[in-house]
């Protein structure tokens, strides 16, 4: 989504604050050019500030009763469409990030509990006290200690072993499978085998387990799999990207939580993935493209430079689109088809049919 | 409310307690009311107490003088701090020493008010904070504010004391809100920092910034006394913490800190990490971002806490 | 005599004499109590320094029984015994307070320079009082009451001085700005202190200025009670550009002048020209050095002051 930063204005030279005298809008709330935001007040002069665009204010900055500084955001609204900004967002704090952030406390507390910050779970991409003592406090009642490299692979089929042998060769170490089909005890690969039904998944997050990937492909949906991360994403899991080691990356490129690409696959300079997104084996993305949240670009499907691909679209096996097309959302492109124009939402094409519109939720 | 309209509220309360009470300072007439509008509305409400002077700080600190030792409550303003250096015979000379030296027979009811403090771009003669030239002079009370306590009761406290007092407003300051319950006690804190005036804001950010990233429980004790330095305040404040900080706008040496210091290290107290945080030894310079980069920080403030664990 | 705190004593004073008789009196009361400061400081019973006003204390006279002394304030500097004894008559206060004594005017902490007694205020630092002069004339200013504050020759170099004058004519302060100019800084004389005119410094200023040469105690009366009264009257202020002569050194020792110039000047000596217009200026003489005698023997026999 695209969004709007509304700024704090300057109301007069000699105050670099202003103070939020009233909130007119909530996070969430919908609002048109011209809608009254927010009421600023300084000494001398109060004054309204506006909405300059139409759509869904997903950020508010400033609090009643408080100062704001000019110049900064008050308030951001999403005015809706794929934007490079969106994928900025990818990798962000929404868990998507590997990186770990441990808290000074915590720090000092690991060295006075005497625990290995490697062996602690972050919650929420942070390692603070509380988690630092509950690490301490598992060791010492003996009872299965969980590593902060520890996580569950969801879905024990055949894609499900492609995402667990990738995880395990970039150094996670995975508990298991939760699988809904599969029986208990099924291996997915060596030394990893199906542990419990996804039902599972919340009492493993309460038992420590704090990592999951997820193993649900899809060659013509991506629904499926985007339930399934948004389940992982409620309980609280990191979901963090993986990369194959074959794979080739350029400069400057964002991927987002649970977004994988797998052996041979290729992401060209300044390419933006967005979250949940499949970049199959042997797929190649030129530079600049930009992947919409849970897109699957199948195995050796080819976009050239500046295609973007919407939201949950498929690319199907060896598809190819051209230079600078646009691919709506919600979009089936089949196997070996050449886009060579722009595709609306929700369209699929074949090499047999003419194009026609999918309805994803029948 | 704001701290420009408590000082207003202050001056107002006092002149109606006191209707002898001269006001006065440059520029102070109504409509414009004073530089910084402390003062707005008192000349057309009280035509007879609001003295309009010339540009000529040592003489109107001189008048006042004059006006306190005959019985009057006497509120000047100095329009910026840097000027204070104008007034410093009047000042160190004059008004604090007429009580002792005339053995206790006299006394000045005089407060000069003045705001100190950079982050304006008003370069090197309109953003210092020098107010430490001025402290440690026996029979010369200074105090300054900060947005976490009342600065209208402080400002009556200071009128009421019947002694000359030299009051450090912040020019920044004055459009802040007054916030008390933003000052926040702990028991035992990982870090107290003590500190005063306009930076006081950025210590309470750095606190708060402190506790959400980073866990640490840092208590800001602001000074609002800063000669004589309040001896118990600062001593219970900093046996709470191995970790004591300062912070102070002016310059390093011979200042807010090494005050501290001594009277935390003659009290015997000596915590595992004291460190004072204070702009850079330089002039100001008015490049708003280079200003920035001289001058203390919540940043600053933020990396030397987290530096000394 | 009175040793109250709030008191002018009217005995030393003289109120009672006849003017002449008063006038002389004090000249010689204060150019006796000087001589006396001068011998103790040499057989080491007097610490610090001292400025002595001898060859001006005709102005000191004149003034103070110009002004009136239940009301006006009087401003002096560091060279203030005179102007002290004149306006109040406490020789005994001053005596204690110069030799460090706790009965002294200001219980030994001021010493010479900085004296204070009623509504009599001095300071050693050059013009810095002159604000406050003005300051506590338009504080007063209801009550009838006017500032009188002394500077010197010497003084006329600070800063102050102006921003006083300017304050003065803004706010109508009824001040007498007095220029005691004994012709020399220190050591430096005015010729190298003082640019342009002292008479007309203040005319700038829109204050009316006014010039007397002399040290003649009835002729500067009689030039001085005039302007008081034109003071008292529009609560304006005034300025008084005083020449007079400086007998002795600035403060001991450190007079550099010629000594053929200094003999030449005390044919203008203020007692040598005022003694032939009293009928017995021997018992007037006699009355104050008996007087000096006995409170410095007071004085001395007092406890020094210390800070326990």
């Amino acid at each position: 989504m695209a969004h709007i930063d509304i700024i704090t204005p300057r109301v007069n030279a000699n105050e670099d604050e202003v103070l939020v005298a009233e909130l007119h809008v909530a996070v969430g709330d919908q609002v048109d050019v011209g809608d009254l935001l927010i009421s600023a007040e300084t000494t001398k002069a109060s004054v309204d500030i506006e909405a300059t665009h139409a759509g869904t204010v997903s950020k508010i900055n400033g609090k009643k009763g408080r100062m704001i500084a000019s110049g900064s955001v008050i308030v951001v609204i999403d005015i809706g469409g794929d934007s490079a900004a969106a994928g900025d967002d990818a990798g962000g704090a929404d868990g998507g990030s590997a990186e770990v952030k441990v808290t000074t406390k915590a720090r000092l507390r690991a060295e006075e509990l005497g625990i290995d910050l490697d062996a602690v779970l972050p919650k929420a991409g942070r390692i603070g006290v509380a988690e630092v003592e509950a690490a301490a406090g598992k060791g010492a009642d003996g009872g299965p200690q969980v590593t902060a490299m520890q996580a569950v692979l969801v879905g024990g089929g055949g894609h499900g072993a492609t995402i667990g042998e990738i995880a395990v060769a970039c150094g996670w170490d995975l508990i298991g499978a939760v699988d809904g089909k599969l029986p208990k005890g099924t291996q997915v690969i060596s030394g990893v085998e199906v542990i419990a039904t996804d039902e599972a998944l919340q009492s493993l997050y309460d038992s420590g387990v704090r990592v999951a990937f997820v193993g649900i492909g899809g060659a013509t949906s991506s629904e499926t799999r985007q339930a399934v991360f948004e389940k992982l994403q409620a309980i609280g899991f990191t979901l963090p990207p993986l990369v194959h080691p074959t794979a080739h990356f350029g400069a400057d490129v964002k991927l987002g939580a649970a977004s994988y690409v797998l052996p041979n696959a290729m992401v060209g300079p300044r390419c933006r993935i967005g979250a949940n997104v499949i970049v199959n084996s042997s797929s190649t993305v030129a530079h600049d493209c930009v992947v919409g949240d849970h897109a699957h670009l199948t195995p050796a499907a080819i976009l050239a430079g500046n295609v973007r691909i919407g939201a949950s679209s498929v690319v199907g096996m060896g598809a190819s689109v051209l230079f600078g097309v646009e691919v709506g959302q919600g979009c089936l492109i089949h196997n070996n088809v050449s886009v060579l124009m722009d595709v609306p939402d929700f369209t699929e094409l074949s090499l047999e049919h003419a194009p026609k519109r999918r309805d994803l939720d029948a | 409310m704001r701290v420009v309209e408590e000082l207003r509220d202050s001056l107002f309360g006092i002149m109606q307690r006191d209707p002898s009470t001269i006001v006065l300072g440059e520029d102070l007439l109504d409509p414009y009311g004073g530089a910084f509008k402390v003062t707005q509305g008192l000349s057309d409400a009280y035509p007879n107490n609001v003295i309009t002077t010339p540009i000529s700080e040592a003489g109107l600190v001189g008048v006042g003088l004059g006006m306190a030792l005959r019985g009057r409550t006497v509120l000047a303003e100095i329009m910026f701090g840097d000027f204070l250096t104008l007034t410093t015979d009047q000042l160190v000379n004059h008004a604090a020493k007429v009580k002792w030296m005339f053995n206790d027979a006299v006394d000045a009811s005089l407060v000069v008010r003045t705001p100190m403090g950079g982050g304006r771009g008003y370069g090197p003669t309109h953003s210092q904070s020098i107010e430490k030239h001025f402290c440690g002079v026996p029979g010369l009370t200074v105090m300054a504010v900060n947005q976490f306590q009342s600065p209208g009761d402080l400002l009556k406290e200071a009128a009421e004391l019947g002694s000359p007092v030299l009051f450090i407003e912040n020019k920044i300051m004055y459009s802040k809100l007054v916030e008390p319950d933003r000052l926040v006690s702990y028991d035992r804190p990982d870090a107290v920092i003590l500190t005063y005036g306009g930076v006081t804001e950025f210590c309470v950010q750095a606190a708060e910034r402190l506790l959400d990233d980073e866990e640490l429980t840092v208590e800001v004790v602001p000074v609002q006394h800063l000669s004589p330095l309040p001896a118990d305040l600062i001593r219970t404040a900093a046996a709470k913490s191995d970790r004591v900080f300062t912070v102070e706008e002016g310059t390093v040496s011979w200042g807010f800190g090494a005050a501290v210091a001594e009277e935390i290290l003659s009290a015997g107290i000596t915590p595992h990490h004291f460190q004072s945080i204070a702009a850079d030894p330089t002039a100001i310079p008015s490049a708003r971002n280079w200003e920035l980069e001289i001058l203390p920080s919540v940043d600053k403030i933020e990396r030397a806490v987290v530096a000394s664990f | 005599m009175s040793h109250d705190l709030q008191e002018i004593d009217t005995d030393v004073l003289g109120v009672d004499l006849p003017r002449q008789d008063r006038f002389y009196r004090q000249l010689y009361l204060i150019r006796r109590f000087e001589q006396k400061l001068l011998e103790l400081f040499t057989n080491n019973m007097l610490a610090g320094t001292t400025h002595t006003s001898q060859g001006q204390e005709a102005n000191a006279v004149a003034i103070m029984e110009a002004l009136k002394l239940d009301r006006d304030m009087v401003w002096s500097n560091h060279r203030c015994h005179g102007h002290f004894l004149s306006y109040c008559g406490q020789s005994y206060r001053l005596f204690a307070e110069i030799l460090g004594r706790r009965t002294g005017a200001c219980g030994g902490r001021g010493g010479s320079q900085h004296l204070h007694w009623r509504n009599f205020y001095s300071s050693g630092i050059q013009g810095g009082f002159a604000a406050a002069a003005v300051g506590a004339a338009l504080a007063e200013k209801d009550k009838g009451a006017i500032s009188c504050i002394f500077m010197g020759d010497g003084t006329m170099g600070e800063g102050s001085v102006y921003e006083a004058l300017n304050f003065a004519s803004l706010l109508s302060a009824p001040v007498l700005f007095v220029v005691e100019d004994n012709g020399i800084a220190q050591t430096t004389p005015k010729e190298l202190g003082v640019a342009g005119s002292i008479t007309d410094r203040a005319r700038a200023f829109g204050i009316d200025c006014h010039h007397l040469a002399s040290t003649d105690a009835d002729e500067i009366f009689a030039t001085v009670s005039p302007i008081v009264d034109q003071i008292r009257t529009t609560g304006r202020p005034a300025w008084l550009h005083l020449e007079t002569v400086r007998l002795g050194p600035h403060s001991k020792g450190d007079d550099t002048r010629d000594e053929a110039f200094v003999a030449e000047l005390q044919k203008r000596d203020p007692l040598t020209v005022y003694r032939d217009r009293v009928g017995d200026p021997g018992a007037l003489e006699t009355w104050c050095d008996d007087h000096i005698a006995q409170v410095l023997d007071l004085a001395l026999k007092d406890d020094v002051a210390c800070a326990s």
